[in-house]
C-alpha cells in the first residue's frame, strides 16, 4: 500500500477554488513533483498534506491512516521550506539536533543520530561551524537533514531551489538528486520549474487550476503529454503548436494550419475516430524539427530565420513560416534573414483536440 | 526595422550613432573595490548583456551608468560625449530594476503618461505617445486597469513602457526577468530582443543566468569579482573562454573540470589525471608555449563527452554510471572515474543502468587547457 494517499482533495478560500480535486498516490521510496504556473494550487495541496491547511473535503491517508484530524506534529512528515528557516544563531549540529531535544530523547542518542546524518549529507566537517558562514547548499542540507532526522514518513519540499542563482541552482539540483538516493524517503516535491521536475521527480503530476492534468515519469510526460497544457508547459524551448483543420482535399487527407499543410493520409481513420471536430492543434518539439539549407524534399516547408538564440552546444531558430512564427532547435551555419526548408516528421507530431485540448495523437 | 517616430525624433538627426564607452572604472564601497578598471565599449543599437554571479558588481555598474552612483575613477561616455559631470537625467538614459517599480494605485495609461506629464506635453499628445508605445509592447488591453491585475510578465511590460516614452538613449535593464516563473522568463527574453531590435536602441541588460545572456546577447561581458573577464561574442565565449572562470559560468550542464599534470612518460607528452592520461604529444608546443607550470585542469563540456558499452580505443576511460537526469530532450549522466566525477550530455534513449560500467571517448576537438595557477586558457582542442 501506498505510503500517501491523497483522495478527491479540494480546498476552497472564500469564493476561489484553489484545488479542485487532487488525488494520487506516493509509493515508498518515491519522488513525486507537483508542477505547475503559480496560482495552480500545489502549494495548497502541499500544505494541506502536511496539516498546515484544512481541506475543505476528501481524504489524507499516511501509512494508511486516515489524517485529516491530526495535527502537523504528528504526522510524521518531515517540511522544507523555501527559505529553509534554519536557526542562524546555531551550529550546524545543534540545527540538525534541535527536533530531537524538543522530544527529550537521551543525548547519547542524539549524538548518535546527527552523526549518522550528517555522514549521509557530507556535512561531517562543519558540524561544529556556525550555519551564517555556510553556503547555500550547505545550508539546504542542514535544512532537509534536519527534517530527516526525525524519521518522517513523507518528506514535504516547498520550492527549495526557486531564491537560489541559475549556475547555482543547476549544481543543486545534482545535489538534490544524490540526497534523495541516500535518504530513499517518499518525498512531494513542489515547483513550477519543469526542468526540475523532470530531473527530480520519479512521477510528475502536472497541476493547472487546481486540477492535476497528468501524472506520469518524466521521459513519458515530455514524449507523449496528454493535454495541450501539460505539452506547452513542459519542455524548454516550449513545443511549437499550430491551429489547423483536418480536411480532405483531391483524395488525401491533410492538415491544414493556412501557412503550410502535413499530408496524413495514413493516419485519417485513426485521427477522425478520436477528434471531435475537424478543429485540431497540431504541436511539434523544437528538437524535433531538421532544418536544412536546401530543399530536400519535396514535402519541405520554407521559413526565414528571424532571431537566432545561441544556446552553445545548439541554437534556436525563431522562424517565419508564412503567417506563423516557429521555433526550431538544432545547429546550422545562417544568419538572421536567410531562408532555411524544415521537415515535419509524422512519429514527432503531437495533435490534440482543439475543443476537448486533448491529444488524440 | 521599424522605429517609433517619437524616439528617433529625440534621438536628433536619423543615424546618430548611440555608443557608450567605459574608460577604467572603478568604484570602492566601503572597504570593498567592487569594481576594478572596468572598460569596454558597446556597439551603436546593440544588446550588450553584462554576465555574472551575484556580487560581480553588475548593480553597481549600471547605476554608475545612469549616474545614481558617482564613480571614484574613470569615465563614461555617451557617444563622444563624457557624462562623468552630469545629471541622472541629463543623461537620457532609462533604467529598469529587477523589481519592477510603478504606481499601485494608478492605472497602467496614468502609469505610462506619468514621465510625459512631468514634461508638461500636452493631453493629446501625452494619449499619442501612451498608445504608440503600448502598441508595440503588446499592452494596449493593460492601459485601463491597475498593476495588481497584471501578470508578472504583463507588469514587467508595463515598466518598461514607462522607461520607454521618454525615448532614452540607452536602456539599462537589471535583471529584468529574475522575478518570474521559469517559463515567462523564457518568452520575455525573446521579447526583449525584438523589441531592442524594434526600437533600434542601445540596450544593456545584466543577468546570473548565462543561458539568458547567450540567448540574447550580441556581444557579452562577463564579469566576476568587479573585474570584465571577457567581452565577446555569444558562441565566441562559449567556444574560447579566456578563463577557468568563463569556461566554468557559460555553459549548461556546467563544464567538467579535472586536475591533471603535463609531464613527459616513455618519450610521448601525457596530461595525467588521477585515474586516466591522455596522450597530448601532437600539441606539446602549443601547450608549453603558453604554460607557467605543469600543474593545469582540463575542461570537458558534457556534451562532448560520448559513452559507450565497450571501449573503443585505447584512450577509452572506464567509468562507472551513477544518476542519470532526464532533460526531455536529452538526459545528464553523471559518472564516476575513481574520485572523479563527470557529467555527460547524452541523448534520451540511453538505456545503461545505474551501476554499469561505461566507456568514456573524449572530443580532443572540443577539450580546454586551463593553467592552474593563472587560471588562463592554455590551449582549446586537443588534436
Amino acid at each position: 500500500m501506498a505510503k500517501l494517499v491523497v483522495k478527491n482533495l479540494r480546498k476552497v478560500f472564500g469564493d476561489f477554488e484553489a484545488v479542485k480535486d487532487v488525488s494520487f498516490e506516493v509509493n515508498e521510496r518515491e519522488t513525486i513533483c507537483l508542477l505547475g504556473p503559480s496560482g495552480c494550487g500545489k502549494t495548497t495541496t502541499l500544505r494541506m498534506i502536511a496539516g498546515l491547511e484544512t481541506p475543505t473535503s476528501g481524504h489524507i491517508y499516511i501509512d494508511d491512516v486516515l489524517v485529516n484530524d491530526v495535527p502537523p506534529q504528528k504526522r510524521g512528515i518531515g517540511l522544507v521550506f523555501q527559505d529553509y528557516a534554519v536557526f542562524p544563531h546555531m551550529s550546524v549540529f545543534e540545527n540538525l539536533a534541535f527536533g530531537l531535544k524538543v522530544r527529550k530523547t537521551p543525548k547519547q542518542e542524539i549524538t548518535a543520530k546527527v552523526d549518522e546524518i550528517a555522514r549521509l549529507l557530507g556535512l561531517g566537517d562543519l558540524l561544529y561551524k556556525s550555519v551564517k558562514g555556510l553556503g547555500l547548499s550547505e545550508i539546504q542540507r542542514v535544512a532537509i537533514g534536519r527534517s530527516v532526522i526525525l524519521d518522517p514518513k513523507i518528506l514535504l519540499l516547498d520550492e527549495p531551489l526557486s531564491n537560489v542563482d541559475a549556475k547555482v541552482r543547476e549544481r543543486m539540483r545534482s545535489e538534490l538528486k544524490r540526497i534523495q538516493k541516500e535518504i530513499d524517503i517518499a518525498t512531494v516535491y513542489v515547483t513550477h520549474d519543469q526542468l526540475e521536475a523532470m530531473t527530480l521527480g520519479d512521477r510528475i503530476a502536472v497541476m493547472k487550476d487546481g486540477l492535476i492534468e497528468q501524472m506520469a515519469k518524466p521521459d513519458e510526460i515530455y514524449a507523449s503529454p496528454h493535454t495541450l497544457f501539460v505539452a506547452e508547459f513542459i519542455g524548454s524551448p516550449s513545443m511549437n503548436l499550430f491551429e489547423c483543420e483536418l480536411i480532405d482535399r483531391e483524395g488525401r487527407v491533410v492538415l491544414d494550419a493556412k501557412d503550410f499543410t502535413i499530408d496524413v493520409t495514413d493516419f485519417a481513420e485513426t485521427i477522425k475516430d478520436t477528434a471531435t471536430s475537424p478543429e485540431l492543434v497540431v504541436g511539434i518539439r523544437p528538437e524535433d524539427i531538421p532544418l536544412n539549407i536546401k530543399k530536400v524534399s519535396p514535402k519541405a516547408i520554407r521559413g526565414e530565420v528571424q532571431l537566432i538564440e545561441s544556446l552553445g552546444a545548439s541554437s534556436i531558430y525563431h522562424l517565419k513560416v508564412g503567417q506563423k512564427s516557429l521555433l526550431a532547435r538544432g545547429f546550422l551555419e545562417v544568419k538572421v534573414g536567410n531562408k532555411v526548408w524544415i521537415m515535419f516528421d509524422m512519429d514527432k507530431l503531437h495533435l490534440f483536440d482543439e475543443k476537448t485540448k486533448v491529444a488524440i495523437w | 526595422m521599424r522605429r517609433l517616430k517619437l524616439l528617433s525624433g529625440d534621438l536628433g538627426e536619423a543615424g546618430t550613432m548611440v555608443k557608450l564607452k567605459l574608460v577604467n572604472v572603478s568604484k570602492r564601497i566601503r572597504k570593498e573595490q567592487v569594481l576594478k578598471n572596468v572598460t569596454f565599449e558597446t556597439g551603436d543599437r546593440e544588446l550588450f548583456v553584462i554576465a555574472g554571479p551575484p556580487g560581480a558588481g553588475k548593480t553597481t555598474l549600471l547605476k554608475i551608468i545612469a549616474g545614481l552612483v558617482p564613480l571614484d575613477e574613470g569615465e563614461v561616455y555617451i557617444g563622444d560625449e563624457m557624462v562623468n559631470y552630469k545629471l541622472p537625467v541629463e543623461r537620457e538614459i532609462g533604467m529598469v530594476f529587477e523589481t519592477p517599480a510603478v504606481y499601485p494605485n494608478r492605472t497602467g495609461f496614468e502609469n505610462i503618461a506619468f514621465p510625459l506629464r512631468l514634461k508638461r506635453l500636452s493631453d493629446g499628445e501625452i494619449k499619442k505617445q501612451v498608445h504608440e508605445v503600448a502598441e508595440v509592447l503588446q499592452i494596449t488591453h493593460l492601459l485601463d486597469r491597475k498593476p495588481h491585475t497584471y501578470s508578472g510578465g504583463e507588469l514587467q511590460r508595463v515598466t518598461l513602457a514607462r522607461v520607454l516614452v521618454r525615448s532614452p538613449r540607452i536602456l539599462l535593464l537589471d535583471e529584468p526577468l529574475k522575478n518570474l516563473d521559469a517559463k515567462i522568463r523564457e518568452i520575455m527574453r525573446v521579447e526583449l530582443k525584438r523589441l531592442q531590435r524594434e526600437f533600434g536602441i542601445t540596450m544593456i541588460f545584466t543577468t546570473h543566468d548565462q543561458l539568458e545572456a547567450v540567448a540574447i546577447g550580441d556581444r557579452i561581458a562577463v564579469m566576476n569579482e568587479g573585474v570584465i573577464v571577457q567581452v565577446d561574442a555569444p558562441e565566441k565565449v562559449y567556444n574560447f573562454p579566456k578563463t577557468l572562470f568563463v569556461g566554468r559560468f557559460v555553459g549548461s550542464p556546467s563544464m567538467n573540470l579535472v586536475d591533471c599534470t603535463f609531464r613527459e612518460a616513455d618519450s610521448r607528452w601525457v596530461l595525467e589525471a588521477e585515474e586516466f592520461s591522455i596522450d597530448v604529444t601532437p600539441v606539446k608546443d602549443r601547450i608549453v608555449t603558453s604554460l607557467t607550470g605543469p600543474e593545469l585542469i582540463l575542461g570537458v563540456r558534457p556534451q562532448d563527452i560520448n559513452l559507450g558499452e565497450k571501449p573503443t580505443s585505447e584512450q577509452s576511460i572506464e567509468a562507472t554510471l551513477e544518476i542519470t537526469q532526464s532533460l526531455g530532450s536529452e538526459k545528464i549522466a553523471e559518472l564516476r572515474v575513481g574520485s572523479i566525477l563527470l557529467r555527460a550530455l547524452v541523448p534520451p534513449s540511453f538505456a545503461m543502468k545505474i551501476g554499469e560500467k561505461a566507456y568514456i571517448e573524449l572530443n580532443r576537438e572540443k577539450l580546454f587547457l586551463f593553467d592552474k595557477k593563472t587560471e588562463n586558457i592554455v590551449v582549446h582542442g586537443l588534436l
